[in-house]
């Protein structure tokens, strides 16, 4: 009987044990909360390769955005423009940074009202391989809960 | 030949006065003028630097004093004419804080308010992408006296502590 329970623990047990590991981990992942007047957002954060081979990645869903987009911002003549990233290849034992500036995620017409404080799921394509990562939702703009004086 | 010489060294002078669309009506700048006036060139579907830049802005808005601040402004000029409505623009800007200022207008209106600064933008039609274009812009905040003449200004900017820096140093 032992052996049955241990048998059938194990084989419940084994998707997760061997499930094999994402080569890349995302830290500082966070998506600003939509505003008014602008159908477009931006994603952020830090994908680190944690292999020692090459790994690519490309943005595939976010829900509940009807599109989403990998763009690199650039400087030509002297303005800013922006190009799209097919896929970020990062280097083994690597971390490619998505920054404002830099390489971001766009984000567009969310479908549904998206909130500072939530948590979105956001699709990646690792290697032809699709996995969910959590991005914070944060605010645009700062806003500092105002100190509260008590006066005697 | 002391004035010849201070003239020929002078620094360029850039910026002047310029009237757009703000929520439907008319803005002249030299009737709205603050003893300071920032501005920022860009467009509201701007995924990247307009945003950063407006709430890095906002940010620094905050750190001046009350005093401070009633003597500064931000006009944010979008200069997508095609797809921002003088009304989206004013919401947009509104939301960074509420004294900045979203303008817009037809396309002959926007370059005539830009050219003296030395901004400048294209529109690139972009077919791969969701939106179908992208503008690529200036990317440098500009501090304009009361009378619109540049008197500073910031390239890319990336902190709010380097717009506080700046306002302080020039009100």
């Amino acid at each position: 009987m032992k052996a049955i329970v241990l048998a059938a623990l194990t084989a419940a047990l084994s998707p997760v044990a061997f499930a094999a590991k994402s080569p890349v981990t995302i830290s500082d992942a966070r998506i600003f909360a939509p505003i008014k007047g602008t159908n477009a957002t931006a994603g952020y954060g830090v994908i680190t390769n944690t292999t020692d081979k090459e790994v690519t990645v490309t943005v595939e869903r976010i829900e509940p955005f009807k599109a989403v987009e990998m763009h690199e911002t650039v400087e030509k003549d002297g303005r800013m423009a922006m190009q799209k990233v097919e896929k970020l290849t990062i280097p083994a034992k690597k971390s490619a940074e998505l920054k404002p500036g830099g390489n971001h995620i766009m984000l567009f017409d969310p479908t549904r009202e998206v909130k500072a404080d939530e948590t979105l799921k956001v699709s990646l394509k690792v290697n032809g391989k699709v996995e969910s990562f959590d991005f914070k939702v944060i605010p645009r703009v700062e806003t500092k809960k105002e100190e509260h004086h008590h006066h005697h | 030949m002391a004035f010849l010489l201070w003239y020929t060294q002078r620094p360029p002078t850039m910026g002047g006065d310029f009237k757009l669309n703000h929520n439907g009506k008319t803005w002249q700048f030299s009737e709205n003028a603050k003893k300071l006036n920032l501005l920022y060139v860009g467009y509201a579907k701007c995924p990247d630097v307009c945003p950063m830049a407006l709430s890095y802005s906002a940010q620094a808005f905050k750190q001046l004093t009350d005093k401070e601040r009633e003597n500064v402004q931000l006009i944010f000029i979008s200069v997508d004419a095609e797809n921002d409505t003088a009304e989206s623009v004013s919401v947009y800007a509104h939301q960074f804080n509420p004294e900045f200022i979203g303008l817009t207008g037809t396309t002959a209106e926007i370059d005539a308010a830009i050219k003296p600064f030395g901004a400048s933008y294209i529109v690139e039609k972009d077919p791969k992408s969701y939106l179908g274009y992208s503008i690529s812009h200036t990317d440098r905040v500009f501090f304009l006296n009361k009378k619109g003449i540049v008197v500073d200004s910031i390239q890319s900017p990336r902190s709010a502590d380097e717009i506080t820096t700046k306002i302080k140093e020039n009100l």
